[in-house]
């Protein structure tokens, strides 16, 4: 017998969008790469539902929503912890939860980190685009209207059987407001003088307020900074790090632009992009250079 | 060409650093052998205007092998006749109300706007790249009469489909978007043909032309394509 779970948004919380593996094959039409900023909990969500990594969940930032649920199906949340409330009652984290009939979600404020992940079981009834659910950055009102989330938006999800119920135990997830990220040089490392490096490898840095999907803006600016020519157009991706005229670092984030002009100082390595996507505004940096095998070395713990 | 990694997923290689039809040939025809190759931990190919960004997932090939595997794609023999991808030739509307800043350009140069208009319309670009928005063309080279700064403010919104200028480049804004071109008109044909096909209408290494219309043409193509009437072969040579 197949179920059916609709949730119905009543507030959107502060930056609530649905994920998927996004559409990195699209990236040489100048799409955004999109998926969830923190794969692993993403991931980790839907496996709590006995879904595909493949299927979208929803990514709420700092301040969650509020969505009206009807019917049968399961959900699950993982990630930053956030206050959750279902009918007023406190929710659990990590682990699958049935639902059934008329419920009020109540997802709160980040108490620690800055994102959490929200799976439900089943196929979400979504018109994807370019083969993905993932909001689109980008006039989404249009390109991705399905997966726009709005006050009174619905999603549908239909699920056949119940999954069995599974638990996690995570821990360290938005403990640190001072994470120690690693990166490579990029590509135009060489070209930023001595001192400009030196800040770059011994400052704190801090995650700016503007800062979001697209792109995390920190301060202070790299001391020692001299502009170096301006590089042509040319190809970036979740992690490089730019520095604008102003020696201001962008880290450029999932939902960034294909491409840029400003010189790419650096790249977070992979396994730590999604520590980082769980700092919030104010959170801290330092950056520790490593190599391309350290890189992938740590891809496989 | 320079090979060096962009982050531990992703390989950029590097052309002459330079904007030209030349260099950007090279470029198209490498990404031409990549594809061709189809590497199966190849996840991207992406051209700009002198590089390609390449995607590839390390626990499939590991970089040194892969970046043997790109040198020697790269040294073998070029495709005799390269060619780009399509000729395309642009319906563009530079009056009222879409010629926004016009006026403005070629009073600061103290020439009639039919003169920019004529220049605009009067030379063959190529797609360089696409990027800043899905879909968004980065075409050039502009000649050196018709070259101007970007906007000291950038607008809010610039209308969807605007043709738009700035330095020696030319694009079209494929939907509503803040951006700092100078908007000197803007075309009836949709930036995304379908959204079954999900095809966008450039692509990188594409020729394009410019057609200047009047503002009743302009309806007309608009209403056609409604319509589902247009004769679209005027658009592909």
């Amino acid at each position: 017998m197949i179920r059916r779970l609709e949730l119905k948004f009543s507030k959107t919380g502060m930056q609530t969008t649905i994920q998927d593996q996004g559409r990195e094959s699209y990236k040489s039409f100048g799409v955004p790469q999109a998926g969830p900023m923190d794969t692993a909990s993403a991931r980790i969500a839907n496996w709590l539902v006995g879904n595909p990594d493949s299927s979208p969940v929803l990514e709420v930032t700092l301040i969650g929503p509020v969505i009206r649920l009807q019917g049968e199906g399961q959900i699950a949340l993982t990630g930053a912890s956030f206050e959750v409330f279902l009918d007023n009652q406190p929710l659990p984290f990590n682990t699958t939860i049935d639902i059934k009939g008329k419920h009020q979600l109540n997802i709160g404020q980040a108490q620690k980190g800055c994102r959490c992940y929200m799976a439900i079981a089943g196929s979400w009834k979504l018109k994807p685009w370019l083969n993905s659910y993932s909001t689109s950055p980008q006039n989404s009102r249009k390109l991705t209207p399905d997966s726009l989330i709005e006050k009174e938006s619905t999603i549908t999800v239909l699920c056949d059987k119940p999954a069995a119920s599974r638990s996690v135990v995570r821990s360290g997830i938005g403990e640190r407001s001072l994470e120690q990220i690693r990166v490579l040089g990029g590509p135009e490392y060489h070209q930023f003088s001595t001192p400009s490096i030196k800040s770059f490898l011994r400052s704190t840095f801090s995650i700016t307020t503007e800062s979001n999907r697209m792109g995390f803006r920190l301060g202070p600016q790299l001391s020692g900074y001299d502009s170096p020519a301006e590089v042509i157009s040319s190809g970036v991706v979740p992690g490089t790090i730019q520095v604008t005229h102003s020696g201001q670092l962008i880290i450029l984030m999932a939902d960034a632009q294909t491409s840029g002009g400003y010189p790419r100082i650096a790249n977070v390595i992979s396994a730590d992009l999604d520590k980082l996507a769980q700092l919030q505004p104010g959170g801290q940096v330092r950056f520790r250079l490593v190599s391309l095998a350290d890189a992938h070395e740590a891809l496989r713990i | 060409m320079e090979i060096v990694p962009l982050g531990d997923r992703s390989i950029l290689l590097n052309f002459r650093q330079t904007i030209d039809p030349e260099t950007h040939k090279e470029v198209m025809i490498m990404c031409r052998k990549l594809t061709d190759a189809s590497i199966p931990a190849i996840s991207f190919i992406m051209p700009a205007y002198c590089s390609i960004t390449l995607g590839y997932d390390p626990k499939q090939s590991p970089y040194q092998k892969l970046i043997t595997k790109i040198k020697a794609i790269g040294s073998q023999k070029n495709i005799s006749t390269y060619k780009a991808h399509r000729s395309l030739t642009i319906p563009v509307c530079y009056e009222d109300p879409y010629a926004l800043d016009l006026l403005e350009i070629s009073r600061q140069r103290g020439v009639n706007p039919g003169d920019i208009v004529e220049e605009h319309a009067g030379h063959i670009y190529m797609v360089y790249m696409l990027g800043f928005l899905p879909g968004f063309p980065y075409m050039g080279i502009l000649p050196e009469a018709i070259q101007f700064p970007r906007r000291s403010t950038p607008r809010i919104r610039v209308p969807e489909r605007s043709v738009g200028i700035a330095g020696s480049q030319t694009g079209i804004y494929p939907y509503e978007s803040p951006g700092g071109w100078q908007i000197i008109g803007n075309t009836p044909l949709p930036m995304l043909i379908s959204r079954q096909t999900s095809s966008f209408f450039f692509k990188a290494g594409d020729e394009v032309t410019f057609q200047s219309i009047t503002k009743s043409e302009y309806q007309k193509i608009e209403e056609e394509i409604e319509n589902d009437v247009f004769n679209w072969d005027s658009v592909y040579d």
